[in-house]
């Protein structure tokens, strides 16, 4: 029984680690038709941005659950996701947002929609509050990475995708 | 007789038994009338918080009301606030929380997940009132249909911030108590807060000719004297919120009007508390 037990929680755990870690890409240098396999976690990404990119505001990490509701995701066909907002000063935000294999052809396009959407909706609420960060806002770094699509919203989106493009080839 | 009475072991038992039940009678009656260890003031306390006064040791000196302790015992809690109490929250159940880009921020960070939320950033009672739509659990809503939609207990507004700049004041003042006339007769039986817009970081306020704390001020006195002709309830969330001026702690945050998650959280723990 014992035994039962462990094997169990040993398939389950193998399971658990595999969120973000499996897809092809182009920006990882793999052969082609050779789907390159990126081997990270949405928070270790988001984490990774959030320390390397420079941000004027706080950015703090929200519940996925809200940001599903608000970028108008499936959450249940999201395999692994992290947001970081700003507290409402600036338009500042990061988002990765990973799906299994099987839901990608669908699921990917969904999230650069629902990315796209959002940077619209912040568009059109910083235009009378505060219009110096449409300037952010007009240059929104969004890329595929695998099974994932991340979403910076930052001053500078060559820094940010230098910074990505490091991680996931380190 | 009576010798014989007690010898009687099951007659000793049974007077045991309804002298102890008397007793505990008395206990709760006691207990009701102000008799006991509970003083009638603090009964009036939930229990919820009577428990949290009595464990975390809030003073209660001579001349404290049930408001004062209220007060102290929530900036206690906002100080430090219990991130894994599962019931920190409990008294936000069933309420819904109007406001602007400092509420969405409460919405984010705060940890209250069993409130709704309708905010968004720049909001203002006058976009609310044409019916402004904003994004409420995956729903594109107005406040009009989503009072119609649910029935709250409690609703807060903690909107006035975005209208520092508008020059007539009474059409901000008038337009505020439209909205909450709107609330109180699409939500009968949900208490409404006026919630005090609390103030910005000394810098912003030294700095901006419309976000500062004398306008804000200003402000705060016209929503308490209309929440007092409209009957309802004012709350002032800026105790754990500000430094020993009055003015939002640098620390808390970055532009000087929005606050961080940290207070965020302090601001959610505080709010649950005075308005149980």
């Amino acid at each position: 029984m014992k035994k039962l037990i462990v094997g169990i929680v040993i398939v389950m755990m193998i399971f658990g680690m595999t969120a973000c870690s499996d897809g092809g890409g182009e920006e990882g240098g793999g052969t082609e038709g050779t789907p390159v396999t990126y081997d990270f976690t949405a928070s270790e990404l988001a984490g990774y941005i959030s320390e390397n990119v420079t941000f004027n505001d706080f950015m703090e990490e929200v519940d996925p659950q809200t940001v599903y509701e608000l970028y108008g995701i499936d959450g249940s066909k999201v395999s692994d996701s992290c947001t970081y907002f700003s507290t409402g000063a600036t338009a500042e935000e990061i988002s990765v947002m990973c799906v299994d294999p099987e839901n990608a052809d669908s699921m990917l396009g969904e999230i650069n929609r629902a990315f796209n959407k959002r940077i619209e909706d912040q568009i059109e609420s910083f235009t009378d509050y505060v219009p110096a960060e449409l300037d952010k806002l007009s240059k929104p770094l969004i890329m595929e990475i695998g099974n994932s699509v991340v979403m910076v919203v930052c001053d500078d989106p060559d820094q940010a995708k230098s910074a990505i493009l490091e991680y996931i080839n380190q | 007789m009576l010798d014989v009475f007690f010898e009687n072991r099951f007659n000793a038992r049974y007077i045991m038994l309804i002298l102890l039940v008397v007793i505990l009678l008395f206990a709760v009656i006691a207990r009701y009338h102000g008799m006991g260890v509970v003083n009638q003031q603090e009964e009036q306390l939930p229990d919820f918080v009577m428990n949290k006064v009595l464990e975390e040791g809030v003073t209660k000196g001579a001349g404290t009301g049930i408001d004062s302790m209220i007060l102290k015992w929530a900036l206690a809690a906002a100080e430090h606030p219990d991130e894994s109490d599962a019931h920190r929250f409990d008294s936000f159940e069933g309420a819904l929380f109007v406001g602007d880009s400092r509420t969405e921020g409460m919405k984010f960070y705060s940890g209250v997940d069993n409130a709704d939320f309708f905010s968004g950033k720049s909001m203002n009672v006058s976009k609310v009132l044409k019916g402004e739509t904003v994004n409420v659990g995956g729903q594109e809503l107005s406040l009009q249909d989503l009072l119609k939609k649910k029935t709250y207990n409690k609703v807060y507004i903690s909107l006035g911030l975005n209208e520092l700049g508008w020059t007539s004041k009474d059409s901000f003042v008038e337009s505020y108590g439209t909205l909450i006339d709107q609330v109180k007769e699409a939500q009968p039986d949900a208490e409404v807060f006026v919630q005090l817009l609390f103030p910005v970081s000394s810098k912003k306020s030294a700095s901006d000719k419309v976000f500062n704390n004398a306008n804000i001020k200003a402000c705060n006195d016209r929503l308490t004297k209309l929440a007092e002709d409209k009957d309802v309830k004012v709350l002032d969330p800026s105790p754990p919120l500000v430094d020993t001026t009055g003015a939002l702690k640098m620390e808390a945050t970055s532009d000087g009007v929005h606050i961080n998650s940290d207070y965020c959280v302090k601001w959610a723990f505080y709010l649950a508390r005075i308005s149980m």
